[in-house]
């Protein structure tokens, strides 16, 4: 049984980061489990344009593709994946690289494809590409939520806080959520967005006369079953959904649920 | 213990089968490099063929420089480089300002002259991992690999200074002297556009090279004689940022969480 949102429209959710390899791709996946788990309708959308991993992740071999609908040649439904984890699936097919410059005319088939998928979800979840390129910030820019994967390595929390503030510059938002992946202890999550807040209240907030927060939506504990998961291509919510990981995810989803997408219902 | 792999016997080569007459005379006319004695040794005579006209169809005749097809086949090089590692790079678009006026009163060999001594400028001015290019009449290009923003910066000034010191410098052709210039109010000046390579962020190349090439527009019309850098400053994270950002990772990570952090609901 599910319980759609009463509204037409979707709750949209960017997850982005602002370096490649924090395990974007595994969030969005898993995460679209857990929430479909929940009763909710789920869309995973490539918005990196065909240079997502979502279909390596989830060992998907789609004959046809958001290329294919922006050519013409495919109708949007013929090219909606269903998967074992109870979501769907909408990738952009790899033809779609040539399209990682945002032109008027991707921007226009993008928000075309957006509008026909509204009625039908209850939650999309974008996958976005890494780093700051026009692509990801208008696939952000689509969203009502972002949330930020990035791990605890210096690289990756210099890169989520360059990603932090252009957000805040050029889109004007005010709340980003994070999500911590690969923890070791409990509490480094909520440490590390405290200081990414604590840089972010001195050198953007004043600067720039706003006020940007942070909100500490989770972590995802280091954990070998997520290596097993992926190497084997499946979802982790559906190899070993009781391993830390997973309850941190199902976490994650029941959070989301009560914060955003109940909320918007 | 494998037995070892005995070497593929070879017919000795005859080059007087080989219609070598063109390539040698290119080769001696124009080329980079002596041939060796073909008599003695005709498998190096003919690798040493190959290699010239490789290396021909690369330069370009007037300058030396790579040219355009070399210059493109390294951008989407590096361009493929920073998306992986992340390692900075910049892209130097540099074009003479008011040039259609100097070929319009000017005689070509002074032309040339003038982009000789443009290219060699530009060559004596950057490392030898960098890479010079002539794409166009006026038009040169450079890749400075692993080069932060202030490296960048520098040698992109660097450059246009030296272009406008070339002209107090004399041009010793017969039909123009430094006071032909100076009295007939025309400056030998250049402008150059420059942007980084996308960090972790898989565009392609070519919209590097737009970025590029719209700060070489601003540049030009601007007035010229200057130097436009495609460099957000919100995205550069700077070493007190990165301080303070990292400051927790000296202590505890988790008892810096006790602090209090917006939390989700």
């Amino acid at each position: 049984m599910t319980k759609q949102n009463s509204k037409a429209a979707a709750k949209v959710m960017a997850i982005t980061s602002g370096k490649g390899g924090v395990g974007k791709t595994f969030v969005s996946s898993n995460l679209a489990a857990a929430i479909a788990k929940r009763g909710y309708r789920v869309l995973v959308m490539d918005a990196d344009l065909g240079l997502a991993n979502l279909d390596v992740v989830l060992n998907l071999y789609p004959k046809l593709t958001l290329h294919d609908v922006f050519m013409g040649k495919a109708q949007l439904q013929e090219c909606i994946i269903k998967t074992p984890g109870g979501f769907d699936v909408l990738l952009a097919g790899s033809g779609l690289v040539e399209y990682s410059r945002l032109t008027s005319g991707v921007r226009d088939d993008f928000l075309r494809i957006m509008e026909a998928l509204h009625p039908l979800y209850d939650v999309i979840l974008l996958d976005t590409g890494a780093g700051i390129s026009d692509v990801v910030l208008f696939a952000v820019s689509l969203a009502s939520e972002v949330l930020l994967v990035a791990t605890p390595e210096p690289t990756s929390l210099t890169d989520a806080y360059a990603t932090i503030k252009v957000l805040t510059s050029q889109q004007k938002r005010q709340q980003i959520r994070m999500i911590i992946n690969q923890t070791a202890r409990l509490g480094d999550g909520r440490a590390i967005t405290v200081q990414l807040q604590q840089v972010l209240d001195r050198f953007v907030s004043k600067a720039q006369g706003v006020n940007i927060k942070l909100v500490h939506t989770g972590d995802i504990p280091s954990d070998p079953s997520v290596k097993m998961a992926i190497m084997r291509r499946q979802l982790l919510m559906l190899n070993t959904p009781g391993c830390p990981a997973a309850l941190a995810i199902s976490q994650l989803a029941l959070k989301l649920d009560e914060a955003v997408i109940s909320r918007s219902a | 213990m494998p037995a070892p792999v005995p070497n593929t016997p070879t017919r000795s080569l005859d080059l007087g089968q080989l219609r070598l007459d063109d390539a040698q005379a290119l080769l001696q006319r124009v080329s980079y490099t002596a041939l060796p004695e073909m008599s003695a040794e005709p498998t190096r005579y003919l690798q040493a063929v190959i290699d010239g006209l490789c290396q021909l169809s690369q330069r370009d005749p007037l300058t030396g420089l790579a040219n355009r097809k070399q210059f493109e086949a390294a951008l989407l090089r590096e361009n493929d480089v920073v998306a992986r590692s992340g390692r900075p790079a910049m892209l130097l678009l540099l074009t003479v300002d008011h040039f259609q006026s100097l070929q319009h009163t000017r005689s070509s060999d002074w032309v040339d002259e003038v982009i000789r001594r443009i290219a060699g400028v530009m060559s004596r001015s950057v490392r030898p991992q960098d890479m010079v290019a002539r794409c166009g009449t006026d038009e040169f290009a450079v890749i400075l690999t692993d080069c932060n923003a202030a490296d960048g910066s520098m040698v992109a000034e660097r450059l246009r200074e030296r272009v406008e010191h070339l002209a107090m410098s004399g041009l010793d052709t017969k039909d123009l002297s430094t006071e032909d210039l100076s009295t007939q109010g025309i400056a030998l000046t250049a402008s150059i556009g420059a942007a980084f390579a996308p960090e972790w962020t898989r565009c392609p190349a070519s919209a590097w090279l737009e970025r590029a090439d719209t700060q070489l527009y601003q540049a030009k019309a601007r007035g010229g004689n200057l130097v436009c850098l495609d460099l957000d400053p919100l995205v550069a994270v700077s070493a007190e940022e990165k301080n303070m950002l990292f400051a927790a990772f000296g202590a505890d990570l988790a008892a810096a969480g006790a602090h209090t952090v917006e939390d989700s609901l």
